[in-house]
């Protein structure tokens, strides 16, 4: 998965910089954005192999960035993390292709970032 | 609260990662009376059963764990299946040691108990780095700069909800306490978690959050001396 690169968004500082420390460690490329808008907009300028959103951002919530996401980019991987497990259903039915429930574990980094990075 | 139940699982799964321990089999009994542990003491727990558990030779392949207690003390039995607890003297003095914990310690030809005075809440660190690192897979040291960086950037969060203006909307002041919680689960702090979640609810609630508040900038200040002690 070296050189492939991911979008996380998350207001929460210390998820993003253990997002961003994962990703150094398997040499993945990590562009953070605080803000659901933001990211919506640097998904519309740059490439990612992966987007990664948190469920409840400023901006626009993940569900919402996803939704736009999947009608300029059908095939682009999207993974949710929600601290609230009883959205996982309807976070799924939003058409992000995982969804994990805070707080991630080593095993559950290592598993977002091979299963759509490998 | 914690349930000892996910202790024991917790326990149970590291004990099965050990390759010198692969053979040993541990049942973990827990007095019913005894379900839940306050926040803080699954730490203990973990870290009082893991160290003697380690100490075990090869030979004991059986281990039962027994624990009972009250909101005083806790008492921890090992009861082994084929040798004597009294034939092990090294495990019972570094059991003594076991994370500094000065349990009472008596044996017998069935096993070791250990019966641990349970420290006040407030003796507990306030964030369990180690937890932290070992849980999402990074250096200690990484851990230790997150929640550095954690201190100054949660500083505006609590500007937001001790504001008494109407400078901040219960959309915002919901946004801080819900952030809040989540870096309380990240740093597994669980003071900060549930002090922040307990906000988070009545502001969504529309209800006073006074007491709420007060709690979560102790919560803050014990955090933020902790720290300091040991950025030092």
């Amino acid at each position: 998965m070296t050189g492939k690169s991911i979008l996380y968004a998350e207001d929460e500082f210390t998820n993003r910089k253990i997002m961003e420390i994962q990703c150094r460690k398997f040499g993945v490329k990590c562009t953070l954005e605080e803000d659901g808008r933001q990211a919506l907009e640097r998904c519309c300028r740059d490439y990612f192999d992966l987007v990664v959103l948190d469920q409840y951002m400023p901006g626009l919530n993940g569900d919402e960035v996803a939704r736009e996401l999947k009608k300029i980019h059908p095939d682009l991987p999207l993974v949710a993390i929600t601290s609230d497990d009883s959205c996982v259903p309807r976070l799924k039915a939003t058409g992000f292709d995982s969804v994990y429930v805070k707080p991630l574990r080593a095993d559950d980094y290592k598993e977002l970032l091979e299963t759509y990075l490998a | 609260m914690i349930l000892l139940s996910e202790v024991a699982d917790k326990i149970r799964n590291e004990i099965r990662t050990w390759p010198s321990h692969r053979n040993l089999k541990v049942r973990i009994l827990i007095d019913p009376s005894l379900n839940d542990a306050r926040e803080g003491d699954d730490w203990i727990l973990s870290e009082v059963l893991m160290m003697p558990v380690g100490l075990l030779p090869g030979t004991v392949t059986g281990l039962d764990i027994e624990l009972s207690g009250n909101d005083n003390e806790i008492c921890i039995f090992f009861r082994f299946d084929t040798i004597s607890a009294l034939s092990l003297p090294s495990w019972n003095n570094l059991a003594k040691k076991a994370a500094g914990w000065k349990p009472q310690i008596r044996s017998d030809e069935n096993g070791i108990m250990l019966t641990i005075a349970l420290p006040a809440s407030d003796a507990y660190p306030p964030v369990n780095l180690n937890a932290m690192a070992l849980e999402t897979g990074i250096q200690t040291d990484e851990a230790r700069s997150i929640l550095k960086g954690f201190i100054i950037n949660a500083r505006s969060h609590l500007e937001i909800l001790r504001d008494r203006t109407e400078n901040y909307g219960n959309e915002e002041r919901f946004r801080a306490a819900h952030t809040l919680k989540g870096a309380g689960k990240t740093l597994r702090a669980p003071e900060l978690a549930s002090a922040a979640m307990a906000l988070e609810r009545n502001i969504r609630e529309n209800i006073g959050t006074a007491g709420e508040l007060r709690k979560l900038e102790s919560v803050w200040n014990r955090i933020e001396r902790w720290f300091e002690g040991e950025d030092t």
